[in-house]
């Protein structure tokens, strides 16, 4: 299949073919990223390749899961539940007549998603609605040698309060997703916002969150990162209004040879914004991970607060770990910091908590829960932490992290 | 009845020998002052007998009960009664201490309760135990926390590396008088490294000995703290240096 006919495969309007095609076009001319560049450097970007994988451009046969009635389900980017509710609405752009103006950044893995997005998907949350059980999004990857390009965009009105769950998994098959999910808010509302990426061990998974935050709102983001051969989110957080704030909290475990790459931007637009960062993780076997960070204050946004941490713990010498934090600022009235740390576990702390009786492998484990507990503290929508500490504790056990 | 017995103990560390042959024995209920000069070796055997790695043991023994300890791990030196103070607890984020005394090897029942009758007596009763261990907490109340944790992990020989350190007048009073009390009640072994006898009003030593270039060098009864405290080490470290050029000749 050529590339016409690729997009003539994909349903929607004229509308919506002539912005695939000009994403299409922009793809192009950025061309394909090398691990020379900035974006990538530290990633095994120069492994990938295209053509090992096939646009999955028709949804899956595959029966819904009837647990899954209650989700708003993306299977290989093809909405298959839409779990309607009468709080808000999901609407499917390839079966919409009116234009929708698409927001897509400069970025080729990100031109490809509105390229080639089979189903892009908007969930409309109205002005002041108060909705109290949490929105769960599973975007699954079923097909093997597949290529699925996931699109979602949630828009939160004013004064609305919202919880959202979006979930990443897969089978286990071979397969490349490229996923965007866009959160745009809009003035005094307040987002809980928990991701979890718990892909099969041969996924690929160039993700990306851009969230815009709206005056005097406040969203409050988590992810957690447990799965995946590479799995990479990029996330950029825009505080757009006056009195914005932003909690962004991370905590990811890589085992085996599995690598995790978290790019953000905090990024101070409106006066009197306020962004929190910590990012933690633990590494154990082979396991490699990337941070890099970049908290950006532009020239009209006096009185931001912006901090930025990033931890990680090596269990074993043959992990790698890079982070590197930024700060870009154009103002004088700020308080910002970043910090970053990369090492193994204390060996005083080591010594500590053995001389008290415990053993070695349950010390390394209860400093790496201690570790963790900071950022556990901060999990956004309460009625899954549960959830998430079931599988944090499932992977320590299972790759004896 | 307890007994901790450390035989001809030779280590090193880098080459370097600090440790030159330790004979001592602790027995359940007895307290024993370790005081020396800087750098004469005596944190180096607090952490040598809690087998702190990163030492090389080249001669002699420590057994603790009839059973020799010298190459065990600590959590199993800890489990089998052993017990350290540490002179600079370090601070655990997200670990508390109702966690570590879960952990720990220990059953301590009513672990809440404990902490909480015992944080009264030491003077912690404004800590919040859902920190980590030591977080945040200043040298006084991080050693009242050693002191605590000794209590709830009840170990048959305890060792105090410098705990007076970082405690004002009040706490050390405290501290030394709850150990004391271990010792009677629960029978405890103490050896208490330390450089003032200030710790030793309450916490009664039934001997002190001088440890001089990582050995013992002189042991005698309580008094000795004090005439330490009046003459200071000079005594024993010119003898050494004596005996030593005499050894020479």
């Amino acid at each position: 299949m050529n590339q016409s006919e690729l997009l003539e495969s994909l349903k929607g309007e004229e509308w919506l073919k002539e912005i695939r095609k000009s994403a299409l076009t922009t793809a192009g001319e950025l061309k394909f990223p090398t691990g020379q560049q900035e974006k990538w450097i530290y990633s095994p970007i120069h492994k990938l390749s295209l053509d090992a994988y096939k646009p999955v451009t028709l949804p899956p046969s595959q029966t819904k899961n009837p647990e899954h009635t209650n989700y708003i389900e993306l299977l290989d980017g093809h909405l298959i539940s839409e779990a309607n509710s009468d709080n808000y609405e999901v609407k499917k752009l390839n079966q919409q007549l009116e234009p929708f103006n698409f927001t897509t950044p400069s970025d080729f893995f990100s031109q490809l998603n509105t390229a080639l997005s089979p189903d892009p998907v908007i969930i409309e949350i109205p002005r002041l609605a108060q909705i109290k059980k949490p929105i769960v999004i599973l975007n699954s990857t079923s097909t093997d040698s597949g290529m699925s390009f996931p699109k979602l965009c949630i828009k939160v009105g004013d004064g609305a309060h919202v919880q959202i769950v979006e979930i990443f998994e897969s089978n286990e098959v071979k397969a490349l997703s490229v996923p965007e999910t866009r959160i745009e808010i809009g003035n005094d509302a307040n987002v809980k916002y928990q991701q979890i990426q718990a892909n099969q061990r041969q996924i690929w998974q160039l993700g990306r969150l851009d969230i815009s935050v709206g005056k005097q709102s406040e969203f409050n983001g988590a992810t957690v990162g447990l799965g995946g051969a590479y799995s990479r989110m990029e996330t950029t957080c825009r505080l757009t209004g006056r009195g914005a704030s932003a909690t962004l909290s991370a905590i990811y475990l890589g085992d085996e040879d599995q690598i995790l790459d978290y790019r953000t931007y905090q990024e101070h637009i409106g006066k009197d914004t306020q962004s929190n960062l910590l990012f933690k993780g633990v590494l154990d076997d082979k396991a490699s991970s990337i941070y890099t960070g970049l908290i950006q204050v532009h020239k009209e946004a006096s009185g931001t607060n912006a901090y930025q941490t990033n931890r990680t713990i090596k269990l074993s010498e043959d992990t790698w770990a890079e982070s590197v934090p930024n700060l870009e600022i154009e103002n004088n009235d700020v308080r910002c910091s970043h910090a970053s740390t990369v090492s193994p576990v204390d060996d005083d702390q080591r010594f500590y908590l053995e001389s008290r009786g415990i053993p070695t492998e349950s010390v390394d484990q209860l400093i790496v829960q201690g570790f963790l507990n900071e950022v556990v503290q901060k999990l956004p929508i309460e009625s899954v932490n549960n959830t998430i500490l079931q599988m944090l504790l499932a992977k320590q056990q299972s790759g004896g992290l | 009845m307890s007994e901790l017995i450390i035989t001809d103990l030779h280590a090193r560390a880098e080459e370097k020998e600090i440790l030159s042959g330790v004979n001592l024995t602790i027995l359940s209920g007895e307290v024993h002052a370790l005081m020396g000069p800087n750098g004469s070796g005596k944190s180096t055997l607090a952490h040598i007998l809690m087998g702190r790695p990163g030492y090389e043991i080249t001669q002699g023994n420590i057994t603790l009960n009839g059973e020799d300890i010298t190459n065990k791990p600590t959590w199993q030196r800890a489990q089998l009664g052993l017990f350290l103070a540490m002179q600079y607890p370090v601070e655990i984020d997200g670990v508390t201490l109702p966690d570590l005394l879960n952990e720990s090897s220990s059953d301590v029942p009513n672990i809440n309760e404990l902490i909480s009758h015992e944080a009264d007596l030491l003077g912690l009763e404004k800590i919040d135990m859902a920190r980590g261990v030591n977080s945040d907490m200043s040298g006084g109340e991080k050693k009242r926390m050693e002191t605590l944790q000794l209590v709830a992990l009840k170990p048959q020989i305890a060792i105090l590396d410098e705990l007076d350190s970082g405690l004002d007048v009040d706490g050390l009073k405290i501290v030394s008088s709850r150990i004391e009390k271990a010792t009677i009640e629960d029978d405890l072994g103490v050896l208490v490294i330390t450089h003032y006898s200030r710790l030793l009003e309450e916490l009664k030593p039934d001997h002190v000995h001088i440890f001089v270039n990582g050995r013992i060098v002189d042991s005698g009864p309580a008094e000795l703290a004090h005439e330490l405290e009046k003459t200071g080490y000079e005594k024993w470290t010119t003898s050494l240096e004596t005996s030593v050029s005499l050894g020479g000749l």
